[in-house]
């Protein structure tokens, strides 16, 4: 099973506020003149967050120190999916690789919006699967609409041990539409999409997909999405402060390579 | 050249921001008082710092996407100066690492300084 960085009970693996820096490393050398030659060094980027947590629970206290204990501290890397991040590889162009659409489905992509229309007698899929552990909880969101029909489009999530989802008419004016749930079981894999009945014509934008109980501010995302494969823990010391029973406080600081 | 990005509201920063201009000279003080003063870099740096306290995060992926494009320091883009509008080539991010901060649903914020070649 994936080391993957524990979620809290409301499903979410961070508190608000955060913060998360990107750094890059660029040589420079500056010259007499005041003009400078630079190298990028590409390789050497990361990404940091810092992760304050208030009113944990006992149980979820625990819960990060044992994965704390099981990758000791810095040494072991973990997966972490960036609270701050959208998990789909290019949000914006389903028309991508990353996607994939039933063979009747047409999709059309054009500045972040996206047309599909099913051209077959049954329902047409259009969907991404992602390699991350399949039995967290997810939310699948994006913003639907339709010129006409209402039609019954379904936004889903599944993997090899079952399957959630969610129904809306799609009108005229874009709407948000939310697929949020966990699946029991020990898949490796999840899988998101968004399925239209034959002959609809839909519009499709923002779609996201998060590690967490409901949908948070559309992040557009490319190859670089918020999955993190070599994060580990920042310190080799994790504290917590009771402020009451059955209340800790925390503030956890994680690294990952880009 | 790539311009700077603008938020949705098609401003460039957001107040407070702030703007300074920076030479460098070398003074050589002397016993009796006098002094020798050299440039040691030809010019005038102009550095805006950009205090982003309320953008959205479809806004900070933006910025955070344009940052990651120019790798830091060493991509040089357009840019606009929010005070008078006058434009600046060449000119590029002051540190290799930007830190966004989330404060609330939809509601994130970082401070950006970018510098005139």
């Amino acid at each position: 099973m994936t080391l993957c960085y524990p979620q809290l009970s409301t499903g979410a693996s961070a508190q608000f506020p955060l913060s998360k820096t990107t750094s890059t490393r660029t040589v420079m050398n500056r010259l007499g003149d005041g003009s400078t030659i630079r190298l990028a060094d590409p390789d050497s980027g990361s990404c940091e967050w810092e992760l304050q947590y208030r009113g944990l629970s006992a149980v979820e206290r625990t819960s990060l120190e044992e994965f704390f204990k099981v990758v000791e501290g810095r040494l072991l890397t973990f997966l972490f999916l960036d609270p701050c991040g959208n998990l789909l590889a290019w949000s914006d162009e389903p028309d991508r690789a990353d996607w994939s659409a039933d063979p009747l489905l047409r999709v059309e992509q054009s500045a972040g919006i996206t047309q599909i229309t099913n051209t077959a007698q049954t329902r047409q899929t259009l969907k991404q699967s992602i390699d991350i552990p399949g039995w967290n909880r997810y939310c699948f969101s994006g913003q639907i609409k339709s010129a006409s029909g209402s039609p019954d489009v379904r936004l889903f999530l599944e993997n090899s041990d079952g399957h959630i989802e969610t129904s809306i008419s799609a009108a005229t004016d874009w709407q948000q539409g939310i697929c949020s749930g966990d699946l029991e079981g020990a898949a490796e894999t999840i899988t998101c999409g968004i399925s239209i009945p034959a002959g609809a014509v839909v519009k499709l934008r923002h779609l996201q997909l998060q590690a967490q109980g409901s949908a948070s501010g559309y992040r557009v995302s490319t190859s670089k999405n918020g999955i993190f494969r070599k994060t580990r823990f920042d310190d080799d010391t994790l504290a917590f402060q009771a402020d009451g029973i059955d209340n800790y406080s925390t503030l956890i600081r994680l690294i990952s390579r880009n | 050249m790539t311009l700077f990005p603008r938020l949705s509201t098609g401003a460039i920063a957001q107040y407070p921001s702030s703007v300074r201009a920076e030479t460098s000279t070398r003074i050589l003080k002397y016993i009796d008082g006098s002094e020798q003063r050299f440039r040691e870099t030809a010019g005038t740096a102009r550095f805006w710092t950009l205090r982003l306290d309320q953008v959205t995060e479809l806004e900070m992926s933006a910025m955070e996407e344009f940052f990651v494009a120019q790798q830091g320091r060493f991509g040089q883009f357009t840019f606009v100066d929010p005070f008078d509008g006058t434009e600046y080539p060449n000119c590029s991010f002051d540190a290799d690492s930007i830190r966004s901060q989330i404060f609330g649903e939809d509601w994130a914020g970082t401070t950006l300084t970018i510098r005139s070649s």
